[in-house]
C-alpha cells in the first residue's frame, strides 16, 4: 500500500511516463521511489612519495580484505544457491593475483594512489572482457566495475553507505551489485528498476530468485523520476511507470494483489497432472535449449521436453560440436527427465540465425525461404551425422525422440530418415552402443508438410505442429515486420483447418501429434488446440503452470463444443471474438496473467 | 631439500554446456590455489594465470573450447592431474 501522506501521484508537475525495458523478473511492484545514483565514485587521481609506497600497498589490501569480508557476511545470510555462487565468484576476484599484482605495480611504479590505480586496473580487465563475444562474458565486466567501486568507497573511508530503502519502496539505480540485490531483499523492497542490464546480469538473476519484481535495461531512468515518486514496476510486461495518475493506482494495486493471489494458486498445483474434469490427459511439455537452466521444466511441472533446440550448441563457439559433445549434451538431458520423453530438434540453422560454423556462400534474399534446417542438415550431411551419432547413442540413457525440422516432402522426410540410419550405421561399425527403440518424429511447419501429414505420418513416431513458422508460411507473413504482423493470426480459418488435419492424420496412423509455437503458452488457445485434437502441447516452461491449471479446471466436452463453434468462423476475427467470449468468462485471470506476450496481445484488442 | 621444478601439460576441452562460467571458474581457480605450481591456462595464442578468476573469465570459454594447460613447479604433476581430472568431469554439471 502507498501511505496516503503527501503528494502521492504526480510531483511538481511532472508528467506521468511509461518506460519499457527488460522484464527480468516477474511481478508487480508499486511504491515511492528511493533512486540511488552513484554511477561515478569520484576517484582521486594523486600521485605519492616514494616513501610511502609500502604504506599505500597496505592500505590497498587493507581495503581488499574488508570488502571480502563484506560480502561474506552477506553471503552468511542467504540460502545455498545460485545466488551464493555469485558472491563466492565476486570475493575470488578480489583475491585475483593478477589485479592485486597489477594495483601494486601501479602503486609502487607510477606512485599512483591506491583508489587511482585500483580504478586503472579494473578499467584494463573491463576493456578485456568487452570483447568477449559472448553474452555471458561481456556482462561479467559490470561485475568487476561494481568490486572496483566498492574497493574504492572502501578505501576513500566512505563506507560505501550499506543501501537501506524504507520497506515497500521501488529502487531505481544504475545497476546494482549481486550484494546490493540481497541487501535490497532483506529491506522488502517493492520493486527493483535499473538502467543497465539484461536478462543475465547478475542483479537480474538474484532479483528472480529473491522474486522480487524487476525491470531492467530501462536507460535513462535516473533522470526521469526522482526519489519519493510514486512507480509501478510490471515485471510481467517488462515496463515502468513513472508518477500515475492518482485513479490509475487502485487499478494497479488491484492487479498487483490478484497477480500475487493468482501466482500462489497456480503454483501450487503445477505438479498435477493436465487431466480434464472428465478424464483426457493432455502432455504437457517443456521447451529447452543449451542456453537455459536444465531444470527449468522440472520446476515447473513438465511432462518431459517437447522441443530441446539443439542449434544452440553451434552458437557462441569455435569449432563444430563433436559427436561427443551431442552425446553427453542428449544424455544429460535425458538423464534428468528420464522416465519422460525428450525430444531433440536436429539443429535449425539458416542464414537467419547464422552460426560462424557454417558458412553460407552468398547472401540470402529470403532466409526464410532459403538453404536452413533440414536442408542445410543434408547438405552439410557430415555434422548432420556427428549429431546423430551423439543423439543416438544417448539413447541408452532413457527415451530419446529424434525431431527432423522444416520437413516439406515425403522425399525430404525420407533423405532425413536415411541419415539417421547411415548414422545408425556407423555406430553399428564402430561397436559403439545404443539403444533400438528410439523414436523419430517430423516437425510439421510447412504448409505442404500439414497438407500431406497423412503421407508423413505413415513414416514417423510422431508429429510436431510448429505453429511459429506454420502460421508465418501459410499466411505469407512476417511477424517481425510492423507493417504487416497484424495479419498474423493463429486463428486464421486456415491454420484451424491445417492443425486439425495434422491431428486427424495423427489420430488415423495412430501417431501422437503435438503443438511446440507459442500458440502452445498462450492461455487464450488453449481450448481450441485440445479441441482440436492435440495430445501434447510444448511450451516455454514458466508458461506450464498457467495452461496446466487451465486444462484441469475444462471439460474435454467444453473444449470440442468450443471448436466446433470456432471451425464455423468465416475470419479470423470471428474466431477471436468466438474464442475471447468464452475464455474471458471462463478464465480472466489466466488470460491476464498468463505469461507477458498473450498478457500483452490481450490488452491491445 | 629442492625438487626440480617440471613442467607438466596438455590439452582438453570444456565440455560442460555452459562453459567457463563464473560457478565453474571459480572451481578451476580454487583448485589450482591448492598447489605451489604455477598454473596458465591457454585458449589460442592468450595464455592466463589459472590461479586467477578474472583471467580465467577473461578467456571466455564456451563449450567445445579446446584449452591447454600447463603446470609448472614442484607439484606440477599433481596439480595436472587435480585440474585434469576437473575439466574432464566437466566441473560436475554434466
Amino acid at each position: 500500500m502507498i501511505d496516503g501522506g503527501e503528494s502521492p501521484g504526480t510531483a511538481e508537475g511532472a508528467p506521468r511516463l511509461v518506460r519499457e525495458g527488460v522484464a527480468a523478473s516477474s511481478g508487480i511492484g508499486i511504491g515511492r521511489a528511493y533512486v540511488i545514483d552513484r554511477r561515478r565514485v569520484h576517484v582521486p587521481r594523486t600521485r605519492i612519495e616514494k616513501e610511502a609506497i609500502e604504506a599505500e600497498i597496505g592500505r590497498f589490501l587493507e581495503a581488499l580484505r574488508d570488502t571480502r569480508q563484506e560480502i561474506e557476511v552477506i553471503k552468511k545470510r542467504l540460502p545455498h544457491g545460485e545466488h551464493r555462487a555469485i558472491l563466492k565468484a565476486q570475493q575470488m576476484m578480489l583475491r585475483d593475483p593478477d589485479l592485486i599484482g597489477r594495483v601494486e605495480q601501479l602503486i609502487a611504479e607510477e606512485l599512483r594512489c591506491a583508489e587511482w590505480a585500483m580504478a586503472t586496473a579494473t578499467d584494463e580487465i573491463h576493456d578485456m572482457l568487452d570483447q568477449a563475444d559472448d553474452e555471458y562474458f561481456r556482462e561479467r565486466s559490470s561485475d568487476i566495475t561494481f568490486l572496483s567501486e566498492q574497493v574504492i568507497l572502501e578505501l576513500l573511508g566512505d563506507n560505501p553507505e550499506e543501501i537501506t530503502p524504507p520497506a515497500g519502496s521501488v529502487v531505481v539505480a544504475y545497476d546494482l551489485s549481486p550484494a546490493e540485490t540481497v541487501q535490497l531483499h532483506r529491506c522488502e523492497v517493492a520493486g527493483i528498476v535499473t538502467a543497465a542490464g539484461g536478462k543475465t546480469s547478475h542483479s537480474a538473476i538474484m532479483a528472480r530468485s529473491l522474486q522480487i519484481p524487476a525491470v531492467v535495461g530501462v536507460a535513462g531512468i535516473l533522470g526521469d523520476v526522482m526519489s519519493g515518486e510514486v512507480v509501478v514496476v510490471d515485471g510481467v510486461r517488462g515496463a515502468v511507470i513513472v508518477r500515475p495518475e492518482v485513479d490509475e493506482l487502485g487499478g494497479h494495486e488491484n492487479e498487483r494483489d490478484e497477480y500475487n493471489a493468482f501466482e500462489q494458486r497456480i503454483q501450487r498445483e503445477h505438479a498435477f497432472p493436465a487431466i480434464t474434469i472428465d478424464g483426457r490427459r493432455v502432455m504437457t511439455r517443456a521447451n529447452l535449449s543449451l542456453s537455459e537452466d536444465i531444470d527449468l521444466g522440472r520446476r515447473y511441472g513438465a511432462d518431459g521436453i517437447g522441443l530441446y533446440r539443439s542449434e544452440y550448441m553451434f552458437m557462441n563457439r569455435d569449432a563444430l560440436p563433436t559427436e561427443e559433445e551431442h552425446y553427453r549434451t542428449a544424455k544429460t538431458v535425458i538423464r534428468r527427465y528420464s522416465p519422460y520423453p525428450v525430444v531433440f530438434r536436429t539443429f535449425d540453422l539458416g542464414s537467419d540465425k547464422p552460426s560462424k560454423l557454417l558458412s553460407f556462400s552468398k547472401p540470402e534474399a529470403n532466409p526464410a525461404m532459403g538453404l536452413r534446417s533440414l536442408r542445410l542438415a543434408l547438405r552439410e550431411r557430415e555434422i548432420f551425422l556427428a549429431q546423430l551419432r551423439g543423439l543416438l547413442r544417448a539413447s541408452l540413457h532413457g527415451p530419446l525422440h529424434i525431431m527432423l525440422p522444416l520437413v516439406g516432402s515425403v522425399e525430404e522426410l525420407e533423405d532425413g530418415i536415411s541419415a539417421v540410419e547411415e548414422a545408425r550405421d556407423q555406430l553399428e561399425a564402430a561397436g559403439m552402443a545404443y539403444a533400438s527403440d528410439f523414436s523419430l518424429g517430423v516437425m510439421i511447419e510447412t504448409p505442404s508438410a500439414a497438407v500431406i501429414a497423412d503421407l508423413l505420418a505413415s513414416r514417423v513416431d510422431f508429429m510436431s505442429i510448429g505453429t511459429n513458422d506454420l502460421i508465418q508460411y501459410a499466411l505469407a507473413v512476417d511477424r517481425d515486420n510492423d507493417d504487416v504482423d497484424y495479419l498474423y493470426q493463429p486463428l486464421h480459418p486456415a491454420i484451424l483447418r491445417l492443425i486439425r488435419s495434422v491431428a486427424a492424420a495423427g489420430a488415423a496412423h495412430d501417431v501422437p501429434v503435438s503443438l511446440c509455437g507459442e500458440m502452445a503458452a498462450d492461455p487464450r488457445y488453449t481450448w481450441v488446440l485440445v479441441g482440436l485434437g492435440i495430445k501434447e502441447l510444448s511450451m516455454s516452461p514458466s508458461a506450464l503452470p498457467v495452461i496446466k491449471h487451465i486444462i484441469r479446471q475444462s471439460s474435454a466436452a467444453e473444449m470440442d463444443a468450443l471448436t466446433a463453434a470456432v471451425l464455423e468462423a468465416r475470419t479470423a476475427r470471428e474466431a477471436n471474438e468466438i474464442v475471447l467470449e468464452v475464455m474471458r468468462e471462463r478464465f480472466p485471470e489466466h488470460l491476464k496473467h498468463g505469461g507477458g506476450r498473450s498478457a500483452v496481445v490481450e490488452e491491445d484488442e | 631439500m629442492s625438487t626440480k621444478a617440471q613442467e607438466v601439460a596438455g590439452e582438453f576441452e570444456i565440455i560442460n554446456p555452459l562453459g567457463l562460467h563464473a560457478r565453474a571458474a571459480s572451481k578451476l581457480v580454487s583448485q589450482a590455489n591448492k598447489y605451489s605450481a604455477e598454473v596458465f591456462l591457454a585458449k589460442g595464442e592468450t595464455e592466463v594465470n589459472a590461479k586467477s578468476m578474472l583471467g580465467v573469465l577473461m578467456l571466455a570459454c564456451g563449450m567445445g573450447t579446446k584449452i591447454r594447460l600447463r603446470c609448472v613447479g614442484g607439484d606440477a604433476q599433481s596439480c595436472f592431474d587435480g585440474l585434469a581430472e576437473l575439466v574432464r568431469g566437466g566441473f560436475g554439471e554434466i
